[in-house]
């Protein structure tokens, strides 16, 4: 054994051990926080595409957000649940002539949504090849832990103004964010840009007829690029103390199901049988912890994950999960829409099991 | 543009999942290639290499925790670098070069056996790492995976140098201790 052999067989250790060295941080310096952590792992925002649903009839931020990404009406449950649940804080910070207003939080113990309003100057350029860019990182708790996950998306604002924005933020949690007070510093505003008619005309010029095209490093800096739109700083402050931390265990006994474990070369999907300890419901995430066996301690092992999981409410709707990340056999969802836990009538696994609520 | 996204642009062959792995990781490759190599050509020439290599390996593979994934496969590549440009310093480098290449074409069963070591002792290590208290275990991965220096890792926990050491060396012997535990062949 040699200490070279020892430090290539660390290169398989659990992926989440990994992400977690990465990104976690004792209390530290606040000033010098950013020096280690300016790692880019920036999250572009998407347009959500427009279903078809009354708007004038929504019009909460968050209503308008569920509707949309279920392409279903919400229920008169969930809407009561948003109602008590979001925190309308209404909150406006200005910068270099753009101003960013805190509008609203929706949170259980382990997902959080954020809703922004972006005021600027000028005409924003949002479109599908203009997106706004936000890292991971400006989200800190009060131990300046920064959540597992980011996605952000941008909501239409209901007007007409090309000088606004509505944006929702969802953050993910991993086990070590314990802290109630939270920190969104957004130290620049970034567009992440897609230079359409540059890559096509390459594509139509330079490599017309081409089979397994590459872009060179010079021309893919050029076709995709990040640019400062303006500098902040923004920082608003979020308390989450009070936030929903009901939880369902939807688990009584461990047991096995066919869950999707991986691919072949082809492409088709592999299917194995699993032992699932918990299955955890939130009413914005959901957790699954399955059992690591001698052979499945692999990194990167994430049953489930492509499995299609659904929450079964009693009126017969259904709610599906989303997965966000994968941890030491503990795989993390976010839930299509609001679940009303009292009204959880099961949990549809991919492979036919139904899990009853308790 | 999300992971899952990414790694979608991959099984479909769209070569634009270079590009946003680049504009998403490039500088957590380069950090990790880097810290091995020490050298800003190597480090770049590596890092391209390592997006090759995710695009070889998506599909089959489809991780979801795309970071990882490819900061796996630039330190391998890293370290495999280290060790050419190691045996090249060294003298008559080229005979310890040509060995190495000539390793790879012997079906002997000590390969199979060393590669059955090798891959229990990735296991054994793995649940080492996980069995390790959180900050202790993150110092461990900052120090052995990312081969981040004692300085820094000293300043991002806001530990003295001192304590960094001193808490890896507690590790190292829990470590071997582990190892011994587990039959690996020290």
């Amino acid at each position: 054994m040699t200490p070279e052999k020892l430090l290539t067989a660390l290169n398989d250790i659990d992926s989440g051990a990994i992400r977690e060295a990465h990104t976690e941080k004792a209390p530290a310096r606040k000033a010098n926080r950013r020096l280690s952590f300016l790692i880019a792992a920036i999250i572009a925002v998407t347009a959500l595409t427009a279903t078809a649903f009354a708007a004038e009839e929504i019009t909460g931020w968050f209503r308008e957000y569920f509707v949309r990404n279920t392409e279903n009406d919400l229920t008169p449950g969930q809407i009561e649940f948003i109602e008590e649940n979001e925190q309308i804080i209404e909150e406006t910070q200005d910068a270099n002539g753009f101003q960013l207003e805190l509008k609203s939080v929706l949170a259980d113990s382990s997902t959080i949504y954020i809703t922004l309003g972006i005021t600027a100057p000028k005409a924003l350029p949002f479109d599908e090849d203009n997106r706004l860019a936000f890292d991971p990182f400006d989200f800190y708790d009060q131990n300046l832990k920064t959540p597992q996950a980011l996605s952000a998306w941008v909501l239409d604002d209901g007007d007409t103004s090309d000088h606004t924005n509505d944006l929702i933020l969802v953050y993910t949690l991993g086990s070590w964010n314990e802290s109630d007070q939270w920190t969104l510093r957004i130290k620049e505003l970034k567009l992440w840009i897609h230079d359409a008619a540059y890559e096509q005309n390459l594509l139509d010029t330079k490599y017309a007829g081409q089979e397994n095209i590459m872009l060179t490093d010079e021309e893919a800096a050029l076709a995709y690029r990040f640019e400062t739109l303006t500098e902040g700083p923004w920082e608003f402050s979020i308390d989450l103390s009070k936030v929903d931390s009901a939880e369902l265990e939807m688990v009584t006994d461990p047991f096995t199901t066919q869950s999707c474990c991986g691919f072949k070369a082809d492409g088709t999907l592999v299917n194995e049988e699993v032992t699932i300890n918990s299955i955890i419901i939130r009413p914005l995430s959901a957790t699954i912890q399955t059992e690591l066996t001698e052979s499945r301690a692999a990194p990167d092992f994430t049953p489930t994950m492509d499995d299609q999981i659904f929450v079964v409410m009693k009126d017969s709707s259904r709610i599906q999960l989303h997965p966000d990340w994968a941890m030491s056999g503990k795989q993390h969802f976010t839930t299509e829409s609001p679940i009303i836990l009292d009204e959880v009538d099961y949990v549809l696994l991919a492979d036919g099991t139904k899990l009853m609520a308790p | 543009m999300e992971d899952k996204q990414i790694v979608a642009l991959y099984l479909q062959r769209n070569e634009q999942a270079l590009a946003e792995t680049a504009a998403k990781y490039g500088k957590y490759c380069f950090s990790i290639a880097n810290n091995i190599l020490e050298n800003a050509a190597d480090t770049e020439e590596t890092v391209n290499d390592a997006y090759l290599g995710v695009w070889a390996a998506i599909p089959p593979h489809r991780p979801v925790m795309l970071s990882t994934f490819v900061g796996k496969i630039t330190r391998r590549l890293a370290i495999k670098r280290w060790q050419m440009n190691r045996a090249q310093k060294r003298g008559g480098g080229e005979m310890e070069l040509a060995l190495e290449e000539l390793s790879d074409c012997i079906p002997s069963r000590n390969t199979v056996e060393t590669a059955v070591e090798a891959a229990e002792l990735s296991k054994a290590l793995n649940r080492f790492v996980l069995a390790l208290p959180r900050t202790e275990r993150n110092v461990f991965v900052c120090r052995y995976w990312y081969l981040d220096s004692i300085d820094a890792i000293a300043q991002r926990y806001n530990f003295t140098q001192s304590k960094v050491k001193s808490m890896l060396s507690r590790t190292r012997k829990k470590l071997y201790t582990h190892l011994q535990k587990e039959e690996i062949d020290l």
